[in-house]
């Protein structure tokens, strides 16, 4: 099965040789794409130097955008599965064949590699551990699937979830424990690996600051929630029309 | 109403509209974002000449009529922002879709030219 794995990166040019490094080092066949997100500093020279593709994003568009630009390129190269991981090292390569075992085997979309399957040792923040609760309980109500992790961004993905998560539905602001309800009402199975993540090294995240953090709950929140309405109002209508 | 202050109302509402149809006709205003300015102008046109409208709305309020006219003033003011918040949001994902786009093209002309 043709697989490429997406990398989005933001001015991660210590960190990025080494992500790639690890990814070849696994000898398994498997491309990659690093999507450049506006960058400042030698993240593309550095991914093409390890013998990465790269997408360079003209300006800084965010995560989400970054990729979506992965499932897009995927999606125009043919490739079956799109293995997920963040350019700063916190997700190690070596999980790749287990995920892809995984979703064979089991017949499943969405791989979610979680930190929290099974104890992992790893340790967040307070607030954002609270967070991780909070949604991940409001994801496991929502599509009756025990979600210990919801906001982990280290997937692996087939290739018929890639025209949702290409389509403007997809939620390009923070594509997290929204995404996971969205794809159980698109009709895609998703299902948790346990693995073991590491903290970024500068011990910043995407969502920094407290204004930055409050968002991130309130879009959270809200996306959820419209989430919900808007499918169950379709639901509500398909039955109508039967 | 005065004659006077209908007079003023009048050249206020009907200055608003054509102001706004000379913007599209030079093309620096397009129709589609032209359309909420006409309705403004035109109510504003249709609030002075039906008055006694006015004065029944505000007697039903309990509130005088220059206090009904103000908030929809408001009113109107934040569906004009709304509409351009609507526009904005259109806008952003159309320059994320070719922000995208640029990406891929420029991806495929690098593998094209090492081929």
């Amino acid at each position: 099965m043709k697989t490429i794995v997406i990398i989005p990166a933001y001015n991660e040019e210590a960190r990025i040789g080494g992500v790639i490094r690890g990814i070849v080092g696994l000898d398994i066949g498997l491309d990659i794409v690093v999507v450049n997100d506006g960058s400042f500093d030698g993240t593309c020279g550095c991914a093409k130097t390890e013998g990465a593709a790269v997408l360079n994003h003209p300006i800084n568009m965010g995560y989400g955008a970054a990729l979506q630009t992965g499932y897009k390129y995927a999606l125009e190269n043919g490739y079956d599965i799109v293995v997920q991981m963040d350019g700063d090292g916190q997700h190690d390569p070596k999980y790749i064949p287990y995920m892809l075992d995984a979703s064979s085997k089991e017949d499943v979309d969405v791989v979610i590699g979680s930190r929290f399957k099974q104890d992992s040792g790893y340790q967040a923040p307070v607030l954002r551990r609270l967070g991780m609760i909070f949604f991940g309980i409001l994801v496991t109500l929502v599509t009756r699937r025990k979600t210990t992790d919801p906001t982990s961004g280290y997937q692996a993905i087939r290739r018929r979830v890639l025209p949702f998560l290409a389509s403007e539905e997809f939620p390009c602001d923070y594509a997290d424990a929204d995404l996971l309800i969205m794809l159980y009402y698109n009709g895609f199975t998703t299902a948790e690996f346990p693995m073991q993540m590491y903290l970024n090294e500068r011990g910043k995240s995407m969502h920094s600051g407290i204004p930055g953090n409050l968002y991130y709950v309130f879009k959270i929140c809200l996306s959820i929630f419209l989430t919900v309405v808007r499918e169950n109002l379709k639901r509500g209508r398909r039955e109508k029309c039967l | 109403m005065p004659l006077i202050q209908k007079v003023f109302f009048y050249i206020v509402a009907l200055s608003i509209f054509v102001l706004v149809l000379n913007l599209v006709r030079k093309r620096q205003l397009k129709e589609s974002y032209s359309w909420l300015w006409i309705i403004i102008s035109v109510s504003l046109f249709l609030l002075i000449s039906q008055y006694s409208l006015l004065t029944r709305v505000s007697r039903v309020l309990q509130v005088t009529p220059s206090i009904v006219i103000l908030f929809m003033g408001v009113i109107a003011l934040l569906l004009l922002v709304l509409q351009l918040f609507l526009i904005n949001c259109a806008q952003s994902v159309q320059i994320k879709n070719m922000a995208q786009r640029m990406a891929l093209l420029e991806e495929k002309m690098d593998r094209d030219r090492r081929e």
